[in-house]
């Protein structure tokens, strides 16, 4: 996991950069590296990652994610992708097709009308993906939960990996969205891990239960951000030796 | 214009254009409101010469149609069809042209405007959508804001929600 950089220059013996998990030190402190191993000896300027990790350091500081919104919430939306909350800061960037998108925001109410349309975009985006459900419509239906063509949750329909309630919610709350759901890309591992859409819509509604639960002992929605917001439950642990290719 | 001068000037087109829908729709029910407003009713198969005779009504013709409203009368059984005209320019003669039909959604029948205000047609694709009017002669009667697999008309007072349940919400899902 560590990653050796012996620098040529011995007058700074101390350089340590620490970058996004990966760690460039002046000895391998790391057990992922055998003692006899030939990447004891890097040479001068040579990095040495676990690929994982790496991959997903890339991938969590390039989400891009797709031109689409739906009801006033894409407004804030917007607001945040534009110059004074600045999405492109880390990394994202509104994409105008499906094929290049990581990532979605379901920005607004979703319609019944609406929710094959947006599910055969989901289908259309490559793996891997993820989807922000940005506000209280996308949650649960919002305000408008409980009318004749109101879908209550996307998560109805497709499976959605962070919650950020609020109507709308603010671009700061937006922000942070985004900055959990790069928690989650940097947990991604290498090989795609086999979630069909059946064990995550179950994992949404176990966390849904939980976050129910949560609500009523707390008698009010307060916290819920935290709740809602919430990391999906990582089902491997990074650098077991099992998922990661140490090089 | 003052309030007072164009409730003056509209009750005298009011007054005009009665007179002159009363020369070729005999049968048409008409009364001027306080403010000025015509209120015309006819019978459904009186809709179309009325309307046309509104629409070329001298000297006040009602070349605009602002609004097609549908109301549903759930006690009385019946489904209401409002047209609300102007003429302009000039003094804005108003017009609520009102049309009643059978709530059955099977006999719920009109004949369309769409040929003598091309605005009708989006505005009676929306009542067909929501209230189940069918509206004969329209050029594309299809639902408009809904999906075509959708089932019912929700904008009628004893509609159902036939969706299945997880996708329905009623008020005991909120309450703890
Ligand atoms: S959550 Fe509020 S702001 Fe967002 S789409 Fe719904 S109603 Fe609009």
């Amino acid at each position: 996991m560590g990653v050796t950089r012996r620098r040529g220059r011995a007058d700074r013996p101390e350089s340590k950069i620490r970058l996004a998990g990966i760690h460039m030190v002046e000895e391998p402190a790391d057990h992922s590296v055998p003692r006899r191993s030939p990447l004891r000896k890097v040479l001068p300027g040579v990095f040495v990652a676990e690929f994982q990790k790496l991959m997903n350091w890339g991938r969590s500081n390039s989400l891009w994610y797709m031109t689409f919104g739906l009801a006033c919430c894409a407004i804030e939306m917007m607001a945040t992708g534009a110059a004074r909350w600045d999405l492109d800061r880390f990394g994202s960037f509104f994409r105008a097709s499906p094929r290049q998108s990581d990532f979605m925001f379901i920005s607004g109410t979703v319609t019944e009308k609406m929710a094959p349309r947006i599910k055969l975009l989901y289908d259309q985006m490559a793996e891997p993906k993820w989807i922000l459900a940005m506000g209280a419509c996308a949650c649960t239906g919002g305000p408008y939960a409980g009318a004749y063509n109101v879908v209550p949750g996307i998560d109805k329909v497709i499976p959605v990996d962070v919650y950020v309630p609020g109507c709308p919610p603010r671009p700061e709350a937006l922000l942070d969205g985004l900055l959990r759901m790069q928690e989650l890309v940097k947990q991604e591992g290498l090989r795609p891990v086999p979630r069909t859409a059946a064990q995550r819509a179950k994992d949404n509604a176990s966390r849904r239960e939980a976050e129910r639960a949560d609500v009523e002992t707390a008698g009010q929605g307060v916290g819920r951000m935290e709740n809602d917001a919430a990391v999906r439950p990582n089902n491997e642990q990074p650098g077991t030796g099992e998922e990661g290719v140490s090089t | 214009m003052t309030g007072g001068d164009l409730t003056e000037k509209r009750t005298a087109a009011a007054e005009a254009i009665r007179s002159y829908l009363a020369s070729s729709v005999p049968s048409a029910d008409t009364a001027v409101r306080p403010d000025g407003e015509l209120e015309v009713r006819v019978a459904p198969r009186d809709l179309l010469r009325a309307a046309q005779a509104l629409a070329e009504a001298e000297p006040y013709p009602l070349r605009y149609l602002s609004c097609v409203s549908g109301v549903d009368w759930v006690e009385r059984g019946r489904i209401e069809v409002v047209y609300s005209l102007y003429s302009m320019p000039g003094p804005e003669a108003k017009v609520s042209l009102r049309v009643e039909t059978d709530r059955d959604v099977a006999r719920a029948s009109i004949p369309s405007l769409a040929g003598i205000w091309p605005t009708a047609d989006f505005h009676e694709r929306e009542i067909y959508d929501l209230l189940g009017v069918t509206f004969e002669g329209h050029p594309d009667l299809r639902r408009i804001l809904l999906d075509e697999s959708f089932v019912g008309h929700p904008l009628r007072k004893d509609f159902v929600d036939q969706r299945p349940a997880a996708r329905r919400v009623t008020r005991g899902d909120y309450q703890a």
